[in-house]
């Protein structure tokens, strides 16, 4: 990857390309970002996890324990439980949008984002699309419990339409932990290309970031994203050979 | 990947000549005698400030989820007053190989107080909490 392709937080610089590999199809999206509608405010300080246990502060994750709970995640809402406004200035941020600030629809638009979530003992899955485990060894899927398939501390993917993304969170010690989460984003306006030929160019010339999104299942809402956003755009994995990383 | 720090702080109760420090901290909201490792990680203590009364304050760290301790090292208040060690490039480390379950596995780390005559002291510590990479 040639220099000036993305910026020091590692979002893709306007003009350059940013390739999503999906592990589960073998093949990759290619978007060409036209604008980045919040260069130099990719900083959200978002605070305390949207999680909140009966009996514990907003936002603590009580020791030995799996939040939400064992079969939901935690979307990147805008509202938190108890509080009620604690993302500042989102107090009037669409309904459809509250719950999930990255979910959108318009395929010319793409966020990518990465996460700073402290403590960084703190052990998450994350669920693309929501309720849906994407990471697991061989065919055991990871639990936020697990030794494997989980991250601590920063995480980094790009969400595509129609998609939302949950997460869940384990606490591995005996402190009820408070939390704090940092959201660096960039939210693009975007051009999909579709041609084969430009994008061994652009791949051939270095010119692209290249993200692995976390979909190694397949799962009917990504799909059909995939048919409805994206028809005649997924390239094989193939073509990544000539590209430069 | 950075670690998290964090400060503790605890005191004796003023009527018992040896006990273990109840940890107070703004990183967690319960009160525990002791902190549990997450496997993978290890603890780095780098600085203890005890003041008040005389008092020897130890740090005892337990492989099998508190069966069994082993004092690590101690630090003594020969008199009133304050005493503070920094250890600015060598802290104490304590590495966990096994997860937490309470009672059942798991390193853990507390702080355990000794006096001639009960009084009142003050502990307070910074730890770091970070991956072993």
């Amino acid at each position: 990857m040639v220099s000036g392709v993305m910026d020091k937080l590692g979002l893709v610089n306007e003009g350059k390309y940013l390739a999503t590999i999906l592990p589960a199809k073998e093949s990759f999206l290619l978007f060409q970002v036209l604008a980045r509608k919040n260069k130099g405010f990719e900083r959200i300080d978002y605070g305390p996890l949207p999680i909140q246990v009966a009996g514990y502060d907003d936002g603590v994750v009580p020791a030995t324990t799996v939040v939400p709970s064992a079969t939901t995640g935690w979307k990147i809402a805008a509202y938190k439980a108890v509080a009620g406004d604690r993302v500042v200035g989102l107090e009037e941020i669409k309904a459809e949008v509250a719950g999930d600030i990255f979910y959108y629809t318009d395929e010319n638009t793409l966020f990518h984002y990465i996460l700073d979530i402290k403590p960084r003992v703190l052990k998450h899955i994350v669920m693309y699309p929501d309720r849906q485990p994407q990471t697991a060894f061989r065919e055991q899927t990871a639990l936020p419990t697990a030794d494997f398939g989980v991250f601590n501390g920063q995480f980094e993917t790009v969400v595509l339409p129609k998609i939302h993304v949950s997460y869940q969170t384990y606490n591995p010690t005996n402190l009820d932990l408070r939390t704090y989460m940092t959201i660096y984003y960039a939210q693009y306006n975007v051009k999909v290309v579709k041609d084969e030929g430009k994008a061994r160019e652009v791949l051939r010339k270095g010119l692209a970031k290249i993200v692995t999104l976390p979909y190694n299942v397949t799962h009917e809402q990504v799909e059909k994203v995939l048919r409805e956003k994206y028809e005649n755009a997924l390239f094989s994995v193939e073509l990544l050979e000539e590209a430069r990383w | 990947m950075d670690g998290d720090l964090i400060s503790v702080w605890g005191e004796t109760d003023g009527s018992s000549t040896s006990g273990t420090f109840t940890l107070n901290s703004d990183a967690f909201t319960n009160t525990p005698t002791e902190i549990a490792i997450p496997k993978g990680f290890k603890a780095k203590i780098w600085a203890i400030e005890i003041s008040g009364e005389a008092c020897d304050v130890s740090i005892e760290i337990s492989k099998d989820a508190g069966d069994t301790w082993k004092k690590v090292k101690t630090f003594k208040l020969a008199s009133a007053g304050e005493l503070t060690i920094e250890k600015k490039s060598r802290p104490l480390v304590v590495i966990s190989e096994t997860p937490y379950a309470a009672g059942t596995t798991g390193t853990l780390l507390k702080f355990t107080w000794s006096q001639t005559t009960a009084a009142k002291t003050y502990l307070n510590a910074l730890i770091e909490i970070i991956k072993d990479e």
